[in-house]
């Protein structure tokens, strides 16, 4: 409307704080992990267990004393001072033992952790695979510590435009007659002018340029669907210095209108009495346009009427398939030709459109056109009525062709979430387009497959919509497949979320479907739904990701979210936990640092429980020996210093470097995706096994020193070693044992495993030397003892060996047991498994992005 | 590194710097490495190793402990001087070693175990009972000696600790009536040497390697402590000499004393426990070996 018009004033409303998008995003939350949600209920349950063990064994102290009075009496204790009465002395038990306890909840594991999380994070900004050599962009973590969320990811909310799709579509095949033309894997080079066309077809080609004698049908045939194209369209030409360009109020027809160019009828534009000038062979040629009937997306097709130079007048429609064949004449040739085409394409994810055309004559169409420009007219429900006169001539058509576009997919789109899919992860669309489009996309970006069945849910009313859940349900549990893939329209699902009885359906439905495309959904629709799914399933992870500013709240209503920094700017990039720039680096993100990371993290938070629970066991049992009096085992300062600088550095290494499968089998084998999905590395049962192990250990350690070494000489001085030494003895062999746990579990051993395990070792013992060079030191003079004796040396390699074997033992005991119900399991899902049914859908990929009312310069009357 | 970055100096930023990363093994965590496979006959092989060896050496302790000789005798009384007649049937090669064992004393009773001074055991001088602070509940003389006329200056040395310390005194003589010397030097380690040093003024030879002895805390209750060795065979009658100055000591808290003469090998006092510890682990160890073999 504006289009010739000099200068115009305008006023800017609602920007700022006050835009739509501002408007409606949610502040940001702080994310932490399930892991470590997880992990603060253990911490919580170790500290009641501490608490407990401290009340038992003071209360033990107590009744010692009041057992043993003859015994007692050494220790001079004096009733009548407050401090040595009874319960003054049964509180003091009780803090000491509190005090020894204390390292059962390692305060060393939050900083551990967060160093480790800091490095992963570099690491995944490093990834060669994840750079963008294009916008010399890396991967940024913004939240590390959702590392080990990646790996636990059940839900993937995905945006479309912008992340799957580039919003770039190119004219890639068509069938002319029954003959069709144009293969996907298309690459054609560029051309001058010509955007939005990959379409390689030397046949087509050269029947169009070049024809034989015996081509000449086809040529003229191939000929006319280049005007067709040329002509039945809306867009705009705009002049801007000097240059041509399309001004299209959709990019399909943008694709339909270049790939004319390509063929040779170049639009030029319209002139003043309306005429179409199309530049064909260096000539302008004038068609007259008559009317044209809008596309709308309950027509889904449109027509235009022109008067061709011969004054013939021809209505020239296109649209879906469906409405297409509806309205064809019986005589109509081609049908069976071109619905395959369209079946092909469809099923390729390609955007179809059936081509039509018929001749109408001069009489009849001076008829019709009154009462359209009656329709036209008319006050109220013209829309209504104009529907209803381009009905009455848009019939009796004729099939000439089909074309199909591709809406270009970003990068390994397919392949990623081919990938995503078999590892168990439920992916969702959401997206603000129609059903059909997303269909389209599903189908292209291998979501969906010709093999998936289509639940569809579009209801308006909440009764339809509540009879679909229903069905739908039904039809699920009854059909055994697990392609099932559900569709879901925005407004369906606002009445679904006003209904509680509808969304509880509802709930129990998606649980059951790995692929859901959830279409004409708002952006906070989008944050709603990732929502729904985070309160109905607690133990699943989700994960959203989205490139644009509309996502931006899908993204922080998610356990993770990943921004594309890509073109539409950086709001989604910004808000998310994770950014990268395209969505194939998901792959890279979630299955190979995720999945390692979650392992890994998962490991780091059991081993410093574990080391911990090692290093206090024996500290308590020695409790039965010294009549509970919290006497330590331990030397004050190597004791400070263990989880400082005994059992830090290799563990952090462990967490970084070690790496269960390499990175090529991790992509290729989405199996290794599903222990971690399931929860498999982190649980009550691990956590607690793992506290057992070191309880166990502790035990052993504690039991086999105490008896040899206590009232026993360990060497031809005859020397029996005191408290003391034993004590540090058991800390030797804790430090050895929690270090070399690490060595035994690593995966893939580099240079620093082995580096830092024995460097670690090696300054447990410099600092052992040095503190037992001074007098004042309870450890005085042992250093030497703890080598060279032959029982010390002995007894020691009894403890480590045995212990490292006997986890050698357990584990493959572990697997075993596992893989023997895994068979039966699998045995027995074999037996029930159903027939599935393989019925193949036929989709055609009908698809079309315009909405009325773009340019009503060509459309109305009144601009003519 | 700087040669590899100059030679793809000409490529375009994205691809050197793409090249730059890919490169460079640590920021790909493509570390040379090697994974250890565990294969069933490895495991075999390990653990055939280690029960076979742990067998070997818990046959060796089992053997070594049963060539031991040990005489335990109790005493008690309230005398001050114990004669305790004993019979040694089995020859007793030297070395041969003497301890006392001490039933009912919790010497790793944490609050027994704490009370002492290190700086005084070590040479200061103290004077008040802020500075002998860690001695509680035993600071003065008079509080060491239970007997209020003792004066109130700190004792040297304070502390629960020294205050009970085991002070009889054990001779032995033969058949005839001739001393056995017993050595009652080297009751400490070499190593140990210097912790506790001579100090004037105190009530009790602090230097002494028997009051070193005592000071290390033993950690079970029946206390077992080295008291000296005897480098000459001893077979037939023989009688301890007891000057009995622990018993008001071990009387309070109904304690019994004995002394013990035990032989020894190179590997000190008989470990039937370590070594049937070693019989029971080769065992596991080989009933595994066998299972990674044949299942």
């Amino acid at each position: 409307v504006l289009k010739n018009t000099e200068y115009i004033y305008g006023i800017a409303t609602y920007t700022g704080a006050e835009s739509k998008i501002q408007m409606n995003s949610s502040n940001a939350k702080t994310k932490r992990s399930i892991m470590e949600a997880l992990t603060h209920k253990q911490i919580i349950i170790i500290f009641v267990i501490q608490l407990s063990i401290s009340l038992v064994c003071a209360l033990a102290g107590l009744f010692w004393l009041l057992i043993y009075p003859e015994a007692s009496s050494v220790f001079e204790f004096n009733e009548d001072k407050m401090t040595d009465s009874k319960w003054y002395v049964t509180l003091k038990l009780f803090s000491s033992w509190l005090l020894m306890t204390v390292q059962l909840v390692p305060l060393s594991l939050l900083i551990t952790l967060e160093v480790v999380r800091y490095i992963q994070a570099m690491y995944i900004s490093w990834d060669a695979e994840m750079y963008d050599q294009k916008l010399l962009i890396q991967p940024s973590v913004q939240t590390s510590n959702l590392n080990e969320e990646l790996g636990r990811v059940s839900y993937i909310f995905s945006d479309k435009t912008g992340t799957l799709t580039c919003n770039i579509m190119d004219f890639r095949k068509m069938a002319v007659g029954k003959k069709s033309y144009g293969t996907s894997k298309a690459n054609m080079a560029p051309q001058l002018g010509i955007s939005n066309v990959n379409f390689e077809s030397q046949e087509f080609m050269k029947i169009l340029r070049h024809p034989d004698e015996k081509d000449m049908k086809k040529h003229r045939k191939a000929v006319h669907l280049s005007l067709f194209l040329s002509l039945c369209h809306t867009i705009l030409v705009e002049e801007n210095k000097g240059v041509r360009s399309f001004n299209a109020a959709s990019p399909d027809e943008l694709a339909l209108v270049n790939a004319a160019k390509y063929f040779s009828h170049e639009f030029v534009g319209r002139d003043e009495d309306g005429n179409i000038i199309i530049k064909h062979n260096d000539k302008d040629e004038k068609y007259e346009l008559l009317n044209v009937l809008e596309f709308n997306s309950t027509r889904k097709r449109m027509s235009v009427i022109v008067r061709m130079p011969d004054k013939r007048i021809l209505l020239l429609c296109k649209g879906a398939d469906n409405v297409i064949y509806q309205r064809l004449n019986g005589a109509s040739k081609y049908k069976a030709e071109v619905q395959s085409f369209l079946c092909d394409c469809g099923n390729e994810g390609l955007r179809t459109l059936a081509l039509a055309e018929k001749e109408i004559s001069e009489e009849n169409y001076r008829e019709w056109n009154q009462r359209f420009i009656a329709a036209a007219r008319a006050v109220n429900g013209r829309e209504k009525k104009i529907e209803e006169v381009a009905e009455l001539i848009e019939k009796d058509l004729l099939l000439i062709g089909a074309t199909a576009i591709e809406d270009k997919l970003q990068d390994q789109v397919g392949e990623t979430i081919d990938f995503i899919k078999q590892a168990g992860i439920k992916f969702w669309v959401l997206t603000g387009d129609k059903i059909e489009t997303a269909i389209n996309i599903a189908f292209s970006c291998k979501l969906l497959t010709d093999l998936s069945i289509k639940y569809i849910i579009d209801g308006v009313e909440s009764e339809d919509v509540f009879e679909q859940v229903k069905k739908c349900d039904a039809e699920i549990k009854e059909s055994m497949t697990d392609k099932n893939a559900l569709i879901l329209s925005g407004d369906a699902l606002t009445i679904a979320m006003k209904h509680s009885a509808i969304t509880q359906a509802l709930v129990n439905l998606i649980k059951q479907i790995p692929v859901v495309i959830a279409c004409r959904v708002s952006q906070k629709q989008k944050a709603d739904i990732v929502q729904l799914v985070r309160n109905n399933y607690k133990e699943a992870v989700t994960l959203s990701i989205g490139d644009g500013a509309n996502d931006v709240n899908m993204i922080s209503a998610a356990h993770v979210g990943i921004g594309i920094r890509g073109l539409e700017g950086q709001q989604a990039a910004r808000a998310s936990d994770y950014a990268v720039t395209q969505f194939k680096h998901m792959k890279n993100l979630l299955f190979a640092h995720g999945r390692e990371s979650t392992r890994r993290n998962a490991y780091t938070i059991c081993y410093c429980f574990y080391k911990n629970a090692l290093l206090v066991t024996p500290n308590i049992l020695f409790a039965l020996y010294s009549a509970a009096s919290a006497q330590a085992l331990y030397n004050e300062w190597l004791y400070q210093l263990y989880n400082t600088a005994f059992t830090t550095v290799p563990i952090v290494w462990y967490a970084v470097f070690d790496k269960e499968y390499e990175r090529e089998e991790l992509l290729s084998q989405p199996k290794h995706f599903e222990e971690g999905r399931k929860g498999t590395y982190f649980s009550y049962p691990v956590f607690w096994r793992w506290m057992a192990y070191g309880a166990l250990q502790g035990l052993m350690i504690h039991f086999a020193t105490l008896y040899t070494l206590s009232n026993n000489a360990s060497s031809s001085y005859g020397i029996n070693e005191d408290l003391y030494f034993m004590g540090n003895f058991v800390f030797t062999l804790v430090v050895l044992i929690a270090n070399l746990k690490i060595l035994a579990s690593h995966y893939t051993h580099t240079w620093g495993s082995s580096f830092f395990i024995f460097g670690t070792i090696a300054v447990y013992y410099l600092f052992y030397y040095l503190i037992s060079t001074s007098t004042s030191q309870n450890i005085y003079g042992s250093f030497s003892r703890i080598f060279l004796n032959p029982v010390h040396l002995s007894l020691q390699l009894l403890l480590v060996v045995s212990i490292l074997l006997m986890e050698v033992v357990i584990n493959q005991g572990k697997t075993l047991i596992v893989r023997y119900y895994k068979s039966i399991k699998i045995a027995i899902l074999k037996q029930k498994e159903p027939k599935t049914d393989l019925r193949r859908q036929t989709t055609t990929g009908f698809a079309f992005s315009q909405e009325p009312g773009h340019t009503p310069q060509i459309t109305t009357q009144d601009f003519k | 590194y700087q040669r590899r970055v100059h030679g793809i100096k000409n490529m375009n930023e994205g691809e050197r710097i793409y090249t730059e990363l890919k490169s460079s093994k640590v920021k790909q965590n493509a570390m040379k490495s090697w994974r250890p496979s565990n294969t069933p006959y490895q495991n075999f092989v390990l653990f055939l190793t280690f029960g076979i060896l742990f067998l070997a050496i818990g046959f060796l302790y089992v053997i070594s402990s049963a060539t031991i000789t040990t005489v335990i005798t109790n005493y008690s009384g309230n005398s001050t001087e114990i004669r305790v007649p004993i019979q040694i049937k089995t020859r007793m090669n030297p070395p041969i070693y003497l301890y006392y064992s001490i039933t009912g004393l919790h010497q790793n009773y944490r609050r027994f175990a704490v009370s002492k001074n290190a700086e005084q055991l070590s040479g200061k001088k103290l004077k008040t009972r802020s500075e002998a602070k860690s001695c509680y509940p035993v600071f003065t003389e008079a509080e060491r000696m239970e007997y209020a006329n003792a004066g109130n200056e700190i004792a040297n040395p304070c502390g629960l600790a020294p205050k009970y310390m085991f002070n009889d005194e054990i001779n032995l003589q033969n058949g005839i009536g001739q001393e056995v010397p017993i050595d009652r030097n080297n009751l400490i380690f070499p190593s140990e040497k210097g912790k506790y040093l001579e100090s004037p003024n105190s009530w009790v030879n602090t230097s002494t390697g028997q009051f070193a002895t005592w000071m290390k805390i033993s950690p079970v209750a029946p206390i077992k402590k080295l008291y000296g060795k005897i480098n000459i065979p001893l077979e037939g009658e023989y009688i301890f000499l007891i000057q009995n100055s622990y018993h008001k000591i071990v009387h309070a808290y109904g304690g019994q004393r004995s002394i013990i003469l035990s032989t020894g090998t190179f590997l000190g006092g008989a470990q039937y426990f370590l070594g049937t510890t070693f019989i029971v682990a080769a065992a596991l160890l080989l009933v595994f070996a066998v299972a990674y073999k044949y299942c």
